[in-house]
């Protein structure tokens, strides 16, 4: 049985669709209510509150904890300075990704991973071989709430006495809440909007959605649910594990799996350095060029509207984001497949993310993406285009 | 680069290897850390004038294939010309097992039994001998070797075929009890299956070690494993290899993309095509090479590989020979009267303690090799069972010393003057076998033998044809197959391996 997240006795009590999924083992909202409109408004134009406390979150500390992070992850941790957050992936021996995640600097010897999915295992398998190294899972410990859109800065600095206008993008700090304890601010998100994610002990897990709400209402903060959330990572661009790609552990069959090149996250691997956990399969990789690209598309409005009107049907659209992969075509050949997709209110476009064969990837190149229109399959052009689709100056101001 | 061929390790697989190499035109380095050639056959001495030839006793499972290859009788090899006879005593005389069957103690019926399993392991010796002297079979084999082997079985006909799936999962427990209704006999011919394992006479597939080990038996070679070492090392010398001793590998240089060389502990560097260590997985994967650059699975295989040293050894100097109360010379022996000694030196394994009474394999190597020591003395050598490498607590002085007091104490119950005669001893605990012999774990046998640490499961799946995962960097010691013991058998399918890889061919699996 899911669990409830420390947030549960506030975010039940408002989640009047009760609208809810599971994430990770604890009950998460999709939308609070009817309609996830709203929460997609105070997002963009105000502050969007949302639970993230199912994300796995692993400290590692010791000696050798850098040697060993290194050795695991994508790019060198032990260079990350302190207080910052960088965004990375790990990968299986051949190079093939297994989850994606940040990994914080907290200390000389200390680090904090956070991962989509469960990673302990595949930590704990490398860690004893590195000496003094120490793995704590605090998943179930620590709370987390993303405070994500235009005037969730103003909102936050309202309730603790960290200085967020020096707290650049991707950095970290700690700080005092009006309460009466303490946590950790990032600056970081999963929606590609000025934001940030706090990190508390459980036992003040109410104490700072309370104080979040109530200091938050006049500067447009509102709680949001996973439906916009998704809607908001495709606008950014950001790749989602067991939709647009496959874990190492997940896959069925290799062709299931993906490599971060493939996926977009080659800038998050570096190559030129110590052995690690699937450098020499993807230095081929990169030297001979991957199969696969992970590209933006904007599918073309008036074709799928004249597709409707030959039903004489006005077009209809989701408001939620859709994740069950689609064929993409060039010609009469299919050329890879999109695996999410919304309508972007903000940007009025309908977009998809998609897995390409390299010779389409270029960005402008047309191709043709499936819909389904009254029970027929039917196409339409769909234009490759650089991500993020959304990507405001105030995200890193 | 360098066309040389490295090999790292001195002892019988690391000097088959050389000379089947060098014999084949190979430019050979053998690198050998300690300052004598032989590893766990190599003869120390432990005290003046009294010298041990190696911690390993039995050369009867030497490969005729590589004595052959290498002309060893050309180097002075000589065969007894019949095994040890063996003394498993009890208070009341014990039974001998001799080539002509068992002597003493036992009633008429037993020699039958005895006779039966002779034969049945003379039956299967061709086929087993077939297996163990080729490069491993393994699910990748071609079909063509596959059904050579298959057919080689079925050869045997049904009732042996039968008798052999019957027996193979056995405990050698349970297999001597069928065989046998005499306890002494049971525990004396289940002692081998056991040693230097960590396992009890009660555990599964033990009757595979036991059968393994008797249909590659041969005589035995005169003088022991330190005998053959020097006959080795000169062969390998007239086909022109080049053995360095003294020489300590501290690092294997290379990367995912092939081994380039060694690095010594003096920092001087050796470059070379081709490397062949004859150390154990754990040893020459974790220790000396960058395990970064390994396959993750490939590594956590190596870990998970079982060698916990389960044996300890002893060497004794004495004033005189060892005799029986009847005054019969006394040149190999077992202890543990009954399978539950056997089962009870096995307990103390399992919980990281010391057996109080361990079981042992003595052997006087002097009665062969005079020059051991002074004449009229005798230097014995004994394998002891039940001494675990992670004692509970940890090794120390006080907890060797207690290992020699019981095998002193259990000699003593079969020999009654021996502490009289005893000169001075010197106990190895598998710690101390560990540093050494470099061999992890301290085990004798480079790693269990059990099914699925053999064949091409040896040491594990990627290294399972010699060959690793890192290209040119080959393992060819016992942790290879066809496994431990003084067989050479390893180091020279490794080297019948590189052979066929320089020739452009893959191997026949």
């Amino acid at each position: 049985m899911p669990q409830p997240t420390p947030f549960h006795p506030r975010t039940h009590a408002r989640c009047s669709s009760y609208a809810w999924k599971h994430w990770a083992g604890y009950y998460a909202v999709c939308h609070y209510d009817e309609s996830p409109e709203r929460e997609y408004s105070a997002l963009r134009a105000g502050a969007g509150l949302l639970d993230v406390t199912p994300l796995y979150k692993y400290d590692v500390s010791g000696a050798d904890a850098g040697a060993f992070l290194d050795f695991v992850l994508s790019k060198p941790v032990s260079a990350l300075k302190q207080d910052r957050v960088t965004y990375l992936c790990w990968t299986d021996d051949d190079g093939r990704i297994i989850d994606d995640g940040t990994c914080w600097r907290l200390g000389e010897r200390r680090w904090r991973l956070t991962s989509a999915s469960p990673s302990l295992f595949w930590l704990a398998r490398h860690a004893v071989t590195f000496g003094d190294v120490h793995l704590a899972d605090v998943s179930h410990r620590v709370a987390a709430l993303a405070l994500q859109g235009p005037t969730s800065r103003e909102v936050l600095a309202q309730i603790c006495d960290a200085d967020l206008d020096r707290l650049r993008f991707f950095g970290l700090t700690t700080a005092a809440f009006e309460p009466g304890f303490h946590g950790t601010i990032t600056r970081t998100g999963y929606t590609g909007d000025l934001g940030y994610e706090i990190w508390v002990d459980n036992a003040h897990a109410l104490h700072l959605w309370d104080a979040l709400m109530e200091r938050g209402k006049h500067r447009g903060i509102w709680p949001i649910g996973l439906d916009v959330l998704d809607i908001a990572r495709i606008e950014a661009g950001f790749v989602l594990q067991g939709c647009d790609y496959h874990s190492v552990f997940d896959a069925a069959i290799p062709a299931q799996t993906s490599s971060p090149l493939e996926l977009g996250l080659g800038w998050t691997v570096k190559l030129d350095r110590d052995p690690f956990i699937g450098q020499a399969a993807l230095t081929r990789e990169r030297e001979q060029g991957s199969a696969w690209a992970f590209v933006g598309l904007d599918i073309d409005w008036e074709e799928t509207e004249k597709l409707y009107a030959a039903h004489d049907l006005p077009p209809a659209l989701p408001t939620a984001a859709w994740r069950t992969p689609v064929p993409v075509y060039r010609g009469a050949r299919q050329v890879g497949r999109a695996t999410s997709g919304a309508w972007s209110p903000i940007l009025k476009k309908n977009l998809a993310l998609a897995s390409v064969m390299a010779e389409v990837a270029a960005p402008g190149t047309v191709i043709d993406i499936e819909v389904t229109v009254e029970w027929a399959r039917c196409r339409v052009p769909a234009t490759v285009t650089p991500l993020p689709f959304f990507d405001p100056p105030r995200k890193r101001a | 680069m360098s066309e040389r061929i490295i090999i790292i390790g001195g002892g019988p697989n690391g000097l088959a290897a050389a000379g089947l190499l060098a014999k084949a035109g190979r430019d050979v380095l053998l690198l050998e850390a300690r300052d004598r050639l032989g590893g766990l056959a190599a003869r120390d001495t432990f005290h003046e004038g009294y010298a041990a030839p190696g911690v390993l006793h039995d050369t009867r499972g030497l490969r005729p294939h590589v004595v052959e290859a290498l002309d060893l009788a050309r180097y002075g090899l000589r065969f007894r010309p019949a095994p040890l006879n063996v003394w498993a005593p009890t208070a009341a005389g014990g039974v001998w097992i001799t080539q002509d069957g068992l002597i003493g103690d036992v009633d008429e019926a037993e020699n039958v039994a005895y006779a039966k399993l002779r034969a049945l392991i003379e039956r299967v010796r061709p086929v087993v001998a077939r297996v163990m002297d080729g490069l491993p079979l393994s699910p990748e084999s071609s079909l063509w070797s596959l059904l050579r082997t298959g057919w080689a079985l079925r050869r045997l006909g049904p009732e042996t075929m039968m008798e052999l799936l019957r027996v193979a999962p056995m405990s050698v427990a349970d297999w001597m009890r069928d065989t046998f209704a005499s306890e002494r006999v049971r525990a004396a011919l289940a002692l081998p299956a056991l040693l230097g394992q960590h396992t009890g006479p009660r555990s599964p597939h033990t009757a595979t070690n036991l059968l393994v080990q008797e249909a590659l038996a041969g005589p035995g070679v005169l003088g022991g494993a330190a005998a053959l070492v020097g006959h080795l090392a000169e062969a390998a010398e007239a086909q022109g290899a080049v053995l360095r001793r003294g020489t300590r590998v501290a690092r294997i240089d290379g990367d995912r993309d092939g081994v380039t060389g060694v690095t010594l502990d003096d920092g001087e560097r050796l470059r070379s095509r081709v490397v062949l260590s004859t150390l154990d997985p754990k040893t020459t994967f974790l220790s000396l090479f960058d395990r970064r650059q390994l396959p993750v699975d490939f590594v956590r295989d190596v870990e998970r590989y079982r060698m916990r040293g389960s044996t300890a050894s002893m060497q004794l100097a004495l004033t005189a020979p060892l005799r029986t109360a009847g005054g019969e010379r006394v040149e190999a022996m077992r202890t543990g009267e009954t399978l539950d000694d056997l089962e009870r030196a096995f307990d103390g394994l399992k919980y990281r303690r010391r057996a109080e009474a361990p079981v042992l394999e003595a052997w006087v190597p002097s009665a062969e090799d005079p020059t051991l020591c002074p004449e009229g003395h005798a230097v014995v050598s004994v394998l002891v069972h039940g001494v675990p490498r992670d004692l509970a607590g940890g090794w120390t002085a006080g907890e060797r010393d207690a290992v020699g007091d019981a095998v002193i104490r259990t000699l003593t119950r079969y020999f009654p003057s021996l502490p009289e005669h005893l000169v001075d001893a010197e106990v190895l605990t598998p710690e101390d076998i560990e540093a050494r012999f470099g061999v992890a774990g301290g085990h004798l046998l480079h790693g269990e033998h059990a099914p699925d640490q053999l064949l091409f499961m040896r040491p594990t799946r990627q290294a399972g044809q010699y060959r690793t995962p890192i290209p040119r960097l080959y393992v060819g010691g016992a942790s290879s197959h066809p496994g431990g013991g003084v067989t050479c058998g390893p180091g020279a399918l490794a080297a019948r391996a590189i052979l066929r890889a320089k020739a452009g061919v893959e191997p026949a699996m």
